[in-house]
């Protein structure tokens, strides 16, 4: 077998979910979170998984960096089983989650404390350490908050801090586990905005949302129902069924939406449309009525 | 003159105040609510919404400036706030983390039964707090609250709240984490609260496409002072003022600005899908300007 780590072919998928299974206990049984579900996390790619709530999302998350163990079938980060206890330090190096509440998620009293309690506990070299949090922070943007306290932050602030930190253990893939749920309407684009720089730099992001508005930036996208993958498919081709979508009690983006009043009343514009701008430059293309 | 459920005015507020690391989170904050209206608050992460809001049922007492809830005046260290509990709830974020009984329905029951409501009478309004934020009765009531998803466990603590029957409701970011079809039912039972019953709502949201959905009147606050109030269609028209607090316009409005600047004339406000639909629609089929 090959050092940990070094990287397997660029071909093989990053991250391997194969036949699995997982169930929690209730009363009078169990009830199952995932079902036989088989996927691929490509090296590189900007993966959305969407679902309702109890779909299975974030059972599935915790399953990229070994936090949950499948009851059947197999998860394979970089070549290396989950189910290996002796593997799993470093499969949470290579696959890095960050949740949706950003106080859950700090744990010391000074941001750059904060962003270095990772590689620390690497038993990393001192000026390892040092420089792995400058990168952190300056790619980050928020090397003025370095010295700030974590409380004082604002949740995009706080949000960037815990991806930091993360990403101070230089993974391969960032999970972004409804990362931007809490937070407002600057927060969540700065947030955005971090994930695609890193991206742009070779990270691979797996992104579950339930902005349907995030979720067109992705490159593909998984959706989950009852614990089982319902659909797989490109943004455009996803959001342009959109009676499946509700089916899947899942929502088109209001952009997508409104095209798609105006063609029921006639007014086809040719695309389906996924953000502002395409629609609002297909919509001036339209023929007017003319006196 | 309408009657004030919740009069606010020139409120402060201090954390850790008195100690070195003091900081004012309200000041001179004001905030009016009347019988049936629903209103929304705005503003950025750490504007002082939740420290606002938690006077609202006397969790928190005025350091300054006047709190009045049903006429009782709660900067009066006298007045029990206790009573005012059961006629204001309030939703905090995160609320699935105040889940402490073990199954579904018990959680939700705890309220009612300390109310003293008969079995007959926590029963049905178990049932009707179940309906109304989307969790089938007979299918989630014995289950495990720890076996639920982040979503259901929403569904749950605000099923609690709801079951109190309050007269004002108060949510903080009640949809954040919700499945688009769970926003959807959540604002439609809202919606069906305030028209059936009558119950007043406060909605403390980042959602902009939600607020010009479900609220008459915006009240938003930057650190801790008020910015702007006013009917949510005037308010939304500020998109400019919006974004440099850190805030946004709905998709629509956001949509009627993209068009407006491509030479298009729309007309009237446009928030909603259903005003964008409209308004493209009379714009394609009225003559070229």
């Amino acid at each position: 077998m090959t050092g940990a780590g070094e990287p397997l072919s660029p071909l093989t998928p990053l991250i391997r979910v194969d036949g699995v299974s997982v169930a929690y206990p209730v009363p009078g049984g169990r009830v199952q979170a995932l079902t036989d579900v088989s996927l691929d996390v490509r090296r590189g790619e900007w993966l959305s998984i969407i679902g309702h709530n109890g779909s299975g999302k974030s059972t599935l998350a915790k399953l990229f960096n070994g936090m949950v163990i499948p009851g059947r079938g197999e998860v394979t980060v970089d070549g290396l089983s989950t189910r290996d206890d002796e593997q799993r330090k470093r499969i949470r190096q290579i696959v890095g989650i960050v949740f949706q509440n950003p106080d859950n998620q700090i744990v010391a009293t000074v941001v750059e404390e904060d962003v270095a309690f990772g590689p620390e506990n690497l038993g990393l070299p001192r000026a390892e350490i040092a420089s792995r949090v400058k990168d952190a922070l300056r790619r980050l943007e928020i090397e003025d908050l370095r010295t700030r306290a974590p409380h004082q932050l604002s949740g995009g602030q706080k949000q960037r801090v815990a991806i930091a930190g993360v990403l101070a253990m230089r993974p391969a893939c960032l999970v972004l586990d409804e990362s931007t749920a809490m937070l407002d309407p600057s927060g969540r684009a700065e947030v955005l905005a971090a994930a695609e720089a890193l991206h742009r730099d070779g990270v691979t992001i797996v992104a579950i949302t339930h902005f349907m508005s995030e979720v067109v930036r992705s490159d593909r996208v998984i959706v989950l129902a009852e614990g089982r993958v319902a659909l797989e498919a490109e943004p455009r081709a996803l959001f342009s069924r959109p009676e499946r979508l509700r089916e899947l009690e899942l929502d088109v983006p209001q952009v997508t939406e409104i095209a798609a009043r105006l063609r029921e009343r006639g007014a086809d514009l040719g695309i389906v449309p996924l953000t502002v701008a395409e629609l609002a430059d297909a919509f001036v293309r339209l023929p007017r009525a003319v006196t | 003159m309408t009657e004030s459920l919740i009069e606010v005015r020139d409120l402060w507020h201090w954390y850790l105040r008195n100690t070195p690391l003091q900081t004012v989170a309200l000041q001179g904050t004001s905030f009016t609510l009347r019988a049936r209206e629903v209103v929304g608050i705005m503003g950025h992460t750490g504007c002082g919404k939740s420290t606002l809001i938690q006077h609202f049922n006397g969790l928190l007492r005025p350091h300054r400036g006047t709190v009045r809830v049903f006429g009782s005046d709660l900067g009066d260290p006298h007045v029990d706030p206790r009573p005012l509990r059961r006629r204001v709830g309030l939703v905090f974020q995160f609320p699935e983390q105040q889940l402490f009984d073990p199954t579904v329905g018990d959680d939700i029951a705890f309220g009612p039964r300390k109310l003293g409501c008969d079995r007959a009478e926590v029963r049905r309004r178990v049932q009707g707090a179940m309906a109304a934020v989307g969790l089938p009765f007979e299918t989630f009531k014995d289950r495990y609250t720890f076996g639920l998803s982040g979503g259901e466990m929403r569904k749950v603590a605000l099923a609690g709240v709801l079951a109190l029957e309050p007269e004002v409701l108060v949510l903080d970011e009640p949809t954040a984490g919700l499945d688009p079809r769970a926003r959807r039912d959540l604002l439609a039972s809202l919606r069906a609260l305030h028209d059936e019953r009558g119950t007043a709502l406060v909605f403390v949201s980042h959602n902009m496409d939600e607020v010009a959905e479900l609220v008459t009147r915006v009240d938003v606050l930057a650190n801790g002072q008020n910015v702007m109030s006013g009917p949510v269609r005037e308010i939304f028209r500020e998109e400019r003022r919006l974004r440099e607090l850190g805030l946004g316009v709905p998709a629509a409005a956001e949509l009627a600005g993209a068009l407006r600047e491509r030479g298009l004339a729309l007309r009237g406000d446009v928030l909603t899908i259903d005003d964008a639909v409209e308004a493209m629609w009379t714009s394609l089929n009225s003559p070229a300007a």
